[in-house]
């Protein structure tokens, strides 16, 4: 290598720093790029945690269809108190859940399923207005807003005419929701046959 | 340091030449730490992807395909029982169901298509049976206070057969003439026989198969409950809302779904029981109950399932409270 001549000690000093920064900046940002692809906190979304989600998901989804088998998931559905416009002793401002526990299998179901394993849900009743052409939704258990990793698993049930409202201790009341006197939250989007509603009980969960 | 000593101090001209070059050294490290950062997160990020890949399903929604079949099993038979309940009086219950059907299509249409798919149901059949019932609490006689009569000749189905025992103190010990559901074989007069008794306090639920080499007898016990109330749903195995091993309904005996062969079902010793039951069979040819009322046994429907990629189809027999339901 070729010497060069001599300089001023205070042009070499720059250089070099003005070389560290950049060398430090190129550190720096590939660290943060590391970090960025990878799980930084349990809690954060990411594709690392899929399978986490996936169990979660298979389980709302396996306590559904057990509801349904057992016969629970309708009586849930159908426990509203027609005069208060809300659930059975619910606390919420749109008539769900939210500190309060609805008083039904399913509930005690979802329970001990979610809230001893330290995950939070909320369930949702999706059905048809409007003759069935648009859809509404009524919170049923409400624990919050879901995180970026949240889940969700659903079953459909048809509500017959003939279906009846139950009592806050859990038995059926006279009260058919078909009856015009009876004040439902779900309308009856077919009117001219038995048929009253479909309803997607929707479990949204996500760990806390 | 790089360059801290002065050029013209003190020092040999190797050593100012090694301390000039440090400076590209330093660059060259920074720059393969952070090549060797960047290979390093695209292998945790192969690692977590493989990962990501390992944990799912092997055909593209095909669960789910199988879990809306589920659904729709569940409320076709939900539609053929309220069709049961609400129109058994009247000529044509299965036109009623079929519409019931049709409808309860029409209605989900919209919200499966929400979510991205075509879900359809179509009635295709469905097969006459009778109910028997008697829902106030009485002795098991016929109509005409019969003790041993012929509940249904030539089943070959039952389903929702239950009993509620709402005065246990009636039931007898076992070996002095309990009430029994008698089940016989029509053409090898291979009998199923259910005995309902009580003994100090226990009630024994015993089913008897005759038969060797196949014969068996099974017993589940239960505390007498202080209501003197205990329900037995005898087609779900269920004895005073405990699963029962003995209470296969129909074990061995012709008949059932995957099997040829009919049955009669028949009450013996009707006056050691009081309560209620029902069941439904898949015959018209009842005895002399003294309720009985048509009734939609079991029906099929085909169901289709049609995402972008996936198209599922088949027919689904709907029987709610069959055994092997």
């Amino acid at each position: 290598m070729q010497r060069l001549p001599p300089r001023s000690a205070g042009d070499r000093g720059q250089a070099h720093a003005l070389e560290a920064v950049i060398g430090s900046l190129l550190l720096l940002t590939s660290v943060l790029f590391a970090l960025q692809s990878t799980a930084v906190t349990p809690l954060s979304a990411s594709t690392s945690s899929q399978h986490i989600e996936n169990q979660q998901q298979e389980r709302a989804q396996g306590l559904l269809a057990a509801a349904s088998e057992n016969g629970t998931l309708e009586p849930a559905v159908l426990y509203y108190n027609a005069s208060g416009d809300r659930f059975h002793g619910a606390d919420g401002d749109r008539g769900e859940y939210t500190g309060s526990r609805p008083n039904v299998t399913l509930g005690q179901m979802l329970n001990r399923t979610f809230t001893s394993g330290g995950i939070a849900y909320n369930v949702d009743l999706n059905y048809q207005t409007n003759n069935g052409r648009a859809t509404n939704v009524q919170r049923f258990v409400y624990n919050g807003e879901p995180s970026d990793n949240a889940v969700s698993a659903s079953w459909t049930i048809a509500l017959d005419d003939s279906d009846h409202l139950y009592t806050p201790q859990g038995n059926p009341t006279g009260a058919r929701i078909g009856d015009s006197s009876t004040d439902f939250y779900i309308p009856d989007v077919s009117p001219d046959t038995d048929l009253y509603n479909i309803v997607r009980v929707e479990v949204v969960v996500w760990r806390v | 340091m790089a360059g801290l000593s002065p050029p013209d101090g003190p020092g040999t001209d190797s050593e100012c030449r090694s301390e000039e070059d440090r400076a590209q050294v330093i660059l060259v490290a920074a720059f393969s730490l952070a090549v060797a950062f960047v290979a390093l997160s695209v292998v945790i990020n192969g690692a977590i992807f493989t990962q990501n890949l390992a944990t799912r399903g092997d055909t593209a929604g095909g669960g789910d395909a199988l879990q809306q079949r589920q659904q729709a099993e569940q409320m076709v038979g939900d539609m053929l029982e309220h069709t049961n309940a609400n129109y058994s009086g009247t000529t044509d219950i299965t036109g009623e169901f079929r519409s019931a059907v049709s409808d309860l299509s029409n209605a989900s249409g919209f919200q499966q298509s929400v979510a991205g798919r075509a879900v359809d149901y179509t009635h295709l059949s469905a097969s006459n049976g009778t109910r028997v019932y008697q829902d106030s609490p009485d002795n098991f006689t016929n109509a005409s206070a019969g003790d041993n009569w012929t509940v249904a000749e030539n089943v070959d189905n039952t389903r929702q057969f239950d009993i509620t025992i709402t005065d246990t103190v009636e039931l007898e010990p076992p070996g002095n003439k309990p009430f029994a559901v008698n089940l016989t074989d029509t053409s090898s007069s291979d009998t199923w026989l259910l005995a309902i008794a009580e003994e100090s306090g226990t009630l024994n639920l015993t089913a008897t198969y005759t038969d060797a080499p196949d014969s068996f007898s099974a017993t589940c016990t239960a505390p007498e409950p202080p209501s003197q109330e205990v329900g037995i749903n005898i087609t779900a195995g269920l004895f005073a809302g405990q699963p029962c091993e003995a209470l296969r309904f129909a074990r061995n005996v012709s008949g059932g779904t995957d099997e040829l062969g009919t049955y009669d079902i028949r009450f013996n010793n009707t006056e050691n029981i009081e309560g209620t039951y029902q069941l439904t069979v898949d015959t018209t040819s009842v005895g002399d109950a003294p309720n009985d009322e048509p009734a939609v046994y079991s029906a099929t429907v085909e169901y289709t399932y049609r995402t972008a990629n996936l198209v599922y189809e088949t027919d689904i027999r709907v029987a709610p409270g069959e055994p092997d339901d």
